[in-house]
């Protein structure tokens, strides 16, 4: 049987990975991936919740799972927006190097 | 008429003089003075004089041997070659002044120890119209307000009550005040003030009148008057004041004016020797002043802490005290007498006043004898209840023993001088402390004041007399005179009254006032035990004091081949080279009138002067009382021996002085004497060395410390600046990890609160 604790844990360490991509890498696009795989890490995490607390005496909990279908809405206008903005910088600057496009002296 | 009413209208007529003279006359005389040099080229005589910056010119030398009249046209000539820049040049944007200044290097040089007549102006130069228009003004102020002055005396004298209790406090201007304390510039007039108030303007409508005499030519003429208003100004208000506040607003202005005055002649060249030079001589008056004024104001400020009041009339209540300690009061009082010191010329700060000599000699007349050096009798003769009855007996004490000390000190002193301003000098530094024994051993402050009040008029007049030679012959040093009374019989006359009475011969004012001081001197040290010490300083200085003034009257007026016994020395017994000539009749006019109160002033008011200043508590004596009393006799006998050596010794010269200076020991006393018991010496190098080292530790402690700690702040701001610049840094992954960290302080912050982890 597989418990609650190992979704919930699944979901935190691809959160962390996310994280980690999301932190560390140079290249804008693959923060973006990093950001979708941190959106997906919590998608998991809410409907592990939501099917957990099904057929409970309090009757059905789909929240969590209604809150998941939003965040992948959400996510798919974010990646284009994002997407487009890379675009737009790329056209500017010739790069998408996170760490060259800074305008600050030091 | 209530003149007591309009007693504020006395300080005030000479400040109209000042704002007068400064903001009207001396402005027009300027623009006079550059369209005239405007018109002639800048070749006029007064202006080509610019002997300026050249000493020892040897033109000066010869200019010794010319008449006065000649002095003029010889400064034309050594100016004419050597005038730098000409006064229409790059010095245009200068005080005229020191553009057309000769201060006459007035002859005499060749002698290093001739002291130059300190360029009193040049001879026969006339002064300008608008510089006499502004002398005029200033002389009809004084005029007005010794008037003024006068009627109060009177009606002070003629009014019982007023004597008692003083006029009402007369309150000019509200300064500040904290809640219900006000401090207020107010004028108060008794007795004292009274006195006061004629001793000052009088001397000093003097001194105004002999100054357009003096001073004809200098082309500082009108700044002389300006000053002299100024510190005419500073000195009423310091007697009139009420409060401490007032009486040190006087008395931080009249040092001022002393400097001014002291510094006259600024752009003298620089002597070659120890001849007093202005501008260090002006320096060293005010700074020695200055160290008396600490600890002044260290006294005055226990006193208000203490008692809340700087009024003189509530700190002279006995009743302000009951709760103060009397060790504090007794401190206080020291250290108010410091001041005194200070002012007043007491060792150990006397150093300032023979060299305060090389001002102009009315200067001296006015401000170094007869007025501001009397401001410290004047101050603790107005704390005089104070000292008396509050404070300890080791306050009084404390001004008797230094003022009994000062006066032998500065007597031996004056014995070896050959500058006849010198001797004038430490007889004035002498005389005080006489003021100042006569306020510690009397019952009241009447014996002290009236030797203040005769003081300042005879020795008001032995400076002018004295001014009145130095013009005549260009020069103050005594061994080149000798048989001048041919020459300037009032001058001579004068002197010898002022003379006589300074050396306490019988019948003179000054003999009443000395007399009385050294006879309770005697009753003090009956009273404490047999301490007959202030009398010995006391009567020893009256021997000294009748010995070297009488040396200078012969050694200037007198002589051995003169008539009437070498009192009235002629033309053989004349030691110098330039011719004498009279003095004009605004010059000799102060010296006859001065002469009067100099000669009679004791026999009119000796016996109830005491009793006029005290409000009526001491009693009114016979004048003729003295006579009676065995110790008076003691006094008369030790002035005449005094008197009968130095005609002996410098009258009729048959007593050689080699008699004291031939053997070794006399030769060391005489050259300590002559060096001023190496004071100066000792006081330049306590300063080099105390003073200014420890300056120099302050100055690294000001350079490390504070200088670190500021720095040190910014450089601590800067640091910090630096460090939180790195957070703003533009990188986008270093504000995600900001984000995500700050995110996760909160979470575990907010797990913490509700208890779901830790404790």
């Amino acid at each position: 049987m597989v418990t609650l604790n190992a979704f919930v844990i699944l979901g935190a360490i691809l959160f962390c990975i996310g994280l980690f991509g999301a932190l560390s890498k140079r290249n804008a696009v693959t923060i973006l991936m990093s950001i979708e795989i941190m959106l997906n890490a919590v998608n998991i995490t809410l409907v592990a919740y939501s099917s957990a607390f099904m057929g409970h005496t309090h009757g059905e909990r789909l929240t969590g799972q209604v809150f998941a279908i939003f965040i992948i809405t959400v996510a798919a206008a974010e990646a284009a927006v994002a997407l487009a903005m890379i675009i737009a910088i790329y056209r500017r600057r010739s790069t998408i190097d996170v760490g060259e496009i800074n305008l600050m002296r030091w | 008429m209530d003149f007591v009413s309009y007693a504020w209208v006395i300080p005030a007529l000479p400040l109209a003089a000042f704002i007068i003279i400064l903001g009207v006359t001396r402005p027009l005389e300027m623009l006079a003075r550059r369209r005239e040099l405007a018109a002639t080229g800048g070749h006029d005589p007064a202006s080509a004089a610019s002997a300026h910056g050249a000493p020892g010119d040897a033109h000066d030398t010869h200019a010794s041997a010319l008449t006065p009249a000649e002095h003029g046209a010889v400064h034309h000539d050594a100016g004419q070659p050597g005038a730098p820049g000409g006064p229409g040049g790059p010095e245009g944007a200068h005080d005229m002044d020191t553009l057309v200044g000769a201060h006459g290097r007035g002859g005499a040089l060749e002698a290093p120890d001739a002291h130059a007549g300190g360029g009193h102006g040049e001879h026969g130069a006339a002064t300008a119209p608008w510089a006499q228009a502004g002398s005029s003004v200033g002389i009809v102020a004084m005029l007005l307000a010794f008037l003024v002055a006068l009627g109060i005396l009177i009606q002070f004298l003629t009014t019982p009550s007023l004597q008692q209790h003083g006029a009402p406090e007369f309150n000019l201007y509200n300064w500040f005040s904290f809640g219900n304390l006000n401090y207020a510039i107010t004028f108060h007039v008794d007795t004292l003030t009274a006195v006061m108030l004629v001793v000052v303007t009088s001397v000093s409508l003097l001194v105004h009148l002999y100054s357009v005499g003096y001073m004809a030519g200098d082309p500082g003429y009108s700044r002389f008057f300006i000053e002299l208003a100024l510190f005419t100004v500073s000195m009423l208000i310091l007697v009139l004041g009420a409060n401490f506040l007032v009486l040190f607003i006087g008395w931080e202005l009249v040092g001022l004016s002393s400097y001014l005055l002291i510094g006259f002649w600024f752009d003298q060249a620089p002597p070659v020797d120890d001849v007093p030079y202005p501008p260090p001589a002006a320096l060293k008056a005010f700074v020695t002043t200055r160290l008396g004024d600490f600890g002044f104001m260290i006294g005055i400020l226990i006193l208000f802490v203490t008692t809340g009041t700087f009024d003189f009339t509530k700190l002279n209540a006995t009743a302000t005290y009951t709760h103060v300690d009397q060790f504090t009061v007794t401190a206080a009082m020291i250290l108010v007498f410091c001041g005194a010191v200070g002012k007043s010329a007491q060792f150990p700060l006397h150093v300032w006043l023979p060299d305060a000599m090389a001002g102009p000699t009315p200067v001296s007349a006015l401000i170094h004898a007869a007025t501001m050096v009397a401001a410290g009798v004047y101050l603790v003769a107005r704390l005089f209840p104070l000292y008396h009855s509050v404070a300890g007996p080791q306050s009084l004490e404390v001004v008797g023993y230094v003022g009994g000390f000062t006066a032998l000190f500065a007597a031996t002193i004056a014995l070896v001088q050959n500058d006849i301003k010198k001797v004038l000098a430490y007889s004035t530094i002498s005389q005080l402390g006489y003021m100042f024994v006569g306020l510690a051993v009397g019952p009241t402050d009447g014996p002290g004041i009236f030797h203040l009040f005769t003081h300042a008029f005879f020795k008001a007049l032995l400076f002018l007399g004295s001014g009145s030679v130095i013009h005549a012959i260009a020069n103050q040093d005594m061994r080149k005179m000798g048989g001048l009374a041919k020459f300037m019989p009032v001058t001579a006359a004068t002197f010898l009254i002022a003379t006589f009475s300074i050396s306490g011969f019988p019948g003179f004012s000054g003999f009443f006032s000395k007399d009385a001081i050294i006879g309770l001197a005697y009753d003090y040290g009956t009273t404490h035990g047999g301490n007959y010490t202030i009398y010995a300083f006391t009567i020893v200085t009256a021997f000294l004091t009748a010995f070297y003034m009488f040396r200078a009257y012969f050694m200037t007026f007198g002589g051995r081949s003169g008539s009437a016994l070498g009192f009235w020395g002629g033309e053989r017994a004349y030691r110098g080279e330039t011719r004498p000539h009279g003095s004009p009749w605004v010059m000799w006019l102060p010296l006859a009138i001065l002469a009067v109160p100099a000669a009679i002033a004791g026999l009119v008011w000796g016996g109830s002067f005491d009793n006029f200043v005290s409000g009526g508590i001491a009693p009114v004596t016979n004048v003729l009382a003295p006579f009676a009393d065995g110790l008076t006799w003691v006094g008369i006998v030790v002035a005449l021996g005094g008197i009968g050596l130095a005609w002996l010794m410098y009258g009729i010269e048959v007593v050689p002085a080699t008699i004291f200076t031939g053997n070794p020991i006399g030769k060391g006393v005489y050259a300590v004497l002559a060096h001023k018991y190496y004071l100066d010496e000792l006081y330049g190098l306590i300063i080099k060395y105390l003073v200014l080292g420890l300056a120099s530790l302050v100055v690294l402690f000001d350079q490390y410390i504070i200088d670190g700690v500021v720095n040190g702040a910014a450089s601590l701001v800067r640091g910090i600046g630096d460090a939180s610049r790195r957070t703003e840094s533009g990188g986008l992954q270093n504000y995600g990890a900001a984000i995500f960290g700050g995110a996760l302080i909160i979470i575990l912050l907010l797990f913490f609160a509700v208890g779901a982890i830790g404790r």
